[in-house]
């Protein structure tokens, strides 16, 4: 894992103070809402964007937290360019680019990237500490029999999950140096891939066991425990969702474009 | 520490180790060997296990703990991605079909006692078919693409690893049996 960083920005803005279920709920809303968009409304949106981008004051590298899905939003925007009909603008080996497909690509494209924006956004102001406690409220309500186990449990289960990753990246590369070590070289067949998980996975269930002993041991059951820093929803956050709602209700039928002219 | 081998079967061992997986498939993300000439990372391979291991209910909830990480922001999912939108974006499909895998493969492995290796590669090209199957749809539906350039763009690339893969994960879990560590 060679830049393995946490997306969280500490910080002191008014959407760092907001409660990490209003910004759960929005960034869902949003979410909905993009996909109902043309053009003109992501437009829109992007702007949005760039205003919650400046209130934050977190300094997210935005074309960063795009690289992963690059590939795949360049052959998509290729595809469509290519292959929805209408009349073209150049030819290609007898492949024709059409100004239909252009924006259509650009639509879809332009959805992705603000699809993660938004979510990025979210992350950016809002600890993992703080998150897990929102998402474990927002599950609370859920019967606990449909999951068999409760949103506590869950919790518990995700706290756990956070601090293990560090971990067994660590014991991963302790496992691959003792390989190495003892003449066991990179090798370039499926036992390679077995060698390394097999010690990977002894030595975690090892760990576990004592982890799991450890909790048993204290007595661990997944009822509610009271917390020092307690949630609340204070106006500022209903103010938020309200405003969410009321901007996914004007913007639903937003769907009458400003260019007619590729609606072919 | 202790190399205790007492074997409990208590919901929060099971809750341990369902946490584990979540972790390990979030690691395996990162961790790519390569095989003849195909990178392979452990992704997938830690999925599949996780259903065949932790049995359907913790497994699927293994997975589902996974898909929280990311959402909460740790960059767990392929590429070091993560957040809300990677789950409805184009490659959203595959993550939700992690879930499915676990499902599927935990209570084939509950239901049916396969002994043999035939019967392990039948069940864990069941679970590597839950992954892609939901991957291919989304991709398909969100990005408005054709039935053939999906399969081009998302599945075809991914049929070679996912092959290594299950016979990995069969060698694996037989020798977890065998070492009666599961």
């Amino acid at each position: 894992m060679p830049d393995y960083f946490l997306s969280f920005v500490p910080g002191d803005s008014f959407l760092h103070k907001l409660d990490p279920r209003t910004k759960l709920i929005a960034t869902m809303l949003i979410s909905i809402l993009i996909f109902r968009l043309h053009i003109t409304g992501l437009v829109l949106l992007f702007a949005l964007f760039m205003a919650l981008y400046y209130l934050s004051s977190v300094r997210i590298a935005l074309l960063r937290n795009l690289r992963p899905v690059a590939p795949f939003l360049i052959l998509i925007f290729i595809f469509q360019l290519f292959l929805v009909p209408g009349n073209s603008f150049m030819d290609l080996y007898g492949f024709s680019a059409t100004s239909a497909g252009f924006f259509e690509g650009l639509r879809i494209v332009g959805r992705f990237v603000l699809l993660i924006q938004f979510a990025s956004l979210l992350t950016a102001t809002t600890s993992p500490a703080h998150m897990t406690a929102g998402i474990e409220r927002l599950l609370r309500p859920l019967p606990g029999k449909v999951l068999g186990v409760t949103s506590f449990e869950i919790a518990t289960m995700m706290s756990l999950s956070i601090h293990l990753v560090p971990v067994l990246n660590r014991f991963l590369k302790e496992v691959y140096q003792a390989q190495l070590c003892r003449g066991l070289g990179r090798q370039k067949k499926l036992s390679g891939l077995v060698s390394l998980a097999i010690p990977l996975l002894r030595g975690a269930f090892r760990m576990m066991d004592d982890i799991a002993m450890g909790m048993e041991s204290r007595c661990y059951q997944g009822n509610y425990r009271t917390s020092l820093f307690e949630l609340k929803m204070n106006k500022n956050d209903w103010l938020v969702l309200m405003l969410v709602f009321v901007l996914l209700l004007g913007f639903w039928n937003l769907n009458i474009t400003l260019l007619p002219s590729y609606q072919i | 520490m202790v190399n205790n081998n007492h074997l409990s079967d208590s919901p929060v061992r099971k809750m341990v180790y369902a946490a584990l997986f979540a972790s390990m498939t979030a690691v395996g993300a990162y961790i790519s060997i390569p095989v003849g000439m195909v990178p392979v990372t452990l992704q997938t391979l830690f999925v599949i296990l996780a259903g065949a291991v932790l049995g359907a209910r913790w497994g699927m909830l293994s997975m589902f703990i996974y898909v929280l990480l990311g959402v909460v922001g740790l960059p767990v999912f392929s590429g070091g991605s993560s957040g809300l939108g990677v789950l409805v974006g184009p490659t959203g499909g595959y993550i939700i079909g992690f879930i499915l895998a676990a499902l599927v493969i935990g209570y084939l492995f509950e239901n049916f006692q396969s002994k043999s290796i035939a019967g392990m590669v039948a069940i864990f090209l069941v679970g590597m078919l839950a992954i892609y199957i939901p991957g291919y749809l989304q991709l398909m539906y969100v990005a408005s693409l054709g039935v053939q350039e999906t399969f081009a763009l998302g599945v075809a690339p991914f049929i070679l690893g996912a092959v290594i893969k299950i016979a990995a994960a069969t060698i694996i879990y037989r020798y977890l049996k065998t070492e009666s560590l599961v």
